[in-house]
């Protein structure tokens, strides 16, 4: 095996995913999600409660006094910065753990890829490998730096403006989040449809995948992410294509240890995520509109975030089966 | 309960004597109101030393800083306190007095807030990582 396994993959697993059958990575993986999940629940329910209970708070404040005097208009502005303080610094944990988890995908992916390319190489096809590996860390690359230098500057741009509207009120900076949100979305969709056309040109998503789970997958993806969820199931076919050809012991490794690094990211940001959402349905009945409103803008932010972690996934992922697929002809 | 059934009780008596008090020496009520307001305040305390216990068990839980729970609280004492004064004031024909008090329980209620500010702030730093 020519690339190397990260430790964050193997902690997760229990073990080194090396020599592991599909069925034996897959058990670790549910073993590793089953271990995980306690911790990964109460760390991702406790901000929601706490922002939550802040809500709580300044909802009855709120309607105790029912008043228009300049002391009752200061408790949603408190609201609004013990709300944005208290899920910010649990965004900020994860935006670096995202951050880190893209880093250590990039270095694993590309030495899975050279791997992976050197096999295609080897099996007869060097110039689709070759292409492939290019296109795959150009695509990558680009991915990475929109998302450092402009999608990350945005999040903290957006957290800032829902702050600000939330804490002014009326709804003055409300289009203005939401164009900032769009951007980011646009962003990172432009590059994603970009990368989807070229495996449709390529010829790699090449069709023959059942059409039934073709269409489930869609659906999961479009839901289960937020944000790009829709760009990101365009290219389900090629996942399902590629899959089929995944025979090879470096192809079997790679694909565990890549899932043994997305998938506690994946989770925490996710969890994080249902937890706020969770709160931000339940936050009408305990306090007024704009603080409502701003947690649920918290929850678009961490959306967001889950949606730049799955599409920096989703090319590592896709290119590696494609790389799988050319090497198993 | 008890309390909440108590501070009624309390209360409505309190307006009952304010009532007639109140044409022959409306100093006095005025006065009557405000002690029998603060006794009710003190008697409501305790009522919040549970939720105080329970938010700093939350946030000892989530790993934030008790700052934060704890400095909302305190804006919404300030608000209460400003709130209630500025409202007795007003019940005494006093609106100029009202609004003074309002104005200084906001500007209170803001610098209070201020390590609300400052942990803001302190999130939105890491923009300039960027």
């Amino acid at each position: 095996m020519s690339f190397d396994i990260p430790s964050e993959a193997s902690d997760f697993l229990g073990g080194s995913p090396e020599n592991m059958t599909l069925d034996e990575g897959i058990s670790a993986l549910a073993e590793g999600v089953a271990s995980h999940s306690g911790g990964m629940l109460r760390a991702a329910a406790l901000p929601a409660v706490t922002v939550l209970t802040a809500a709580l708070f300044c909802g009855a404040a709120e309607t105790a006094f029912a008043g228009r005097d300049r002391t009752v208009k200061v408790i949603p502005l408190a609201g609004a910065l013990a709300i944005v303080a208290a899920a910010g610094s649990d965004l900020a944990a994860l935006m670096d753990m995202g951050r880190s988890a893209v880093e250590t995908l990039n270095s694993f992916s590309k030495g899975l890829l050279a791997s992976l390319a050197a096999a295609g190489g080897v099996l007869g096809s060097p110039g689709g490998a070759a292409a492939r590996y290019t296109a795959a860390m150009m695509f990558s690359d680009a991915l990475a730096t929109v998302i450092e230098r402009a999608a990350v500057p945005a999040l903290y741009l957006y957290v800032a403006v829902a702050t600000a509207d939330a804490a002014v009120g009326g709804d003055s900076l409300a289009g203005l989040a939401k164009l900032i949100k769009s951007a980011v979305t646009a962003a990172l969709g432009t590059l994603l449809a970009a990368f989807t056309l070229y495996l449709a040109l390529s010829g790699i998503a090449a069709g023959g995948a059942d059409a039934l789970a073709i269409k489930a997958a869609k659906t999961v993806i479009s839901n289960a992410v937020p944000v790009v969820g829709g760009v990101l199931s365009d290219a389900s076919e090629t996942v399902i294509v590629s899959t089929r050809a995944v025979r090879s012991a470096a192809g079997i490794t790679g694909l565990i240890a890549f899932a043994a690094l997305v998938l506690p990211p994946f989770l925490h940001i996710g969890l994080r995520y249902l937890f706020l959402k969770l709160a931000a349905a339940v936050s009408p009945l305990v306090c007024e509109g704009r603080l409502s409103k701003l947690i649920e803008n918290l929850t678009g932010a961490f959306g967001m975030l889950l949606g730049m972690l799955g599409a920096c996934s989703l090319i590592t992922l896709v290119s590696a089966l494609s790389m799988i697929s050319l090497s198993s002809g | 309960m008890e309390t909440a059934l108590k501070a009624a009780v309390a209360g409505l008596t309190a307006v009952a004597a304010v009532l007639a008090l109140k044409r022959d020496n409306p100093a006095g009520a005025f006065v009557l109101a405000l002690a029998v307001g603060t006794v009710i305040l003190s008697a409501t305390v305790g009522i919040f030393s549970p939720a105080a216990e329970f938010l700093s068990e939350l946030a000892e839980a989530a790993g934030l800083s008790g700052e934060i729970l704890g400095t909302l609280l305190r804006v919404l004492a300030v608000a209460s306190a400003a709130h209630i004064a500025s409202e007795s004031c007003r019940d005494a024909g006093e609106r100029g007095v009202g609004a003074a008090i309002d104005l200084a329980g906001g500007a209170a209620a803001l610098v209070v807030s201020l390590p609300l500010l400052s942990a803001v702030f302190s999130f939105l730093r890491g923009f300039a990582g960027h």
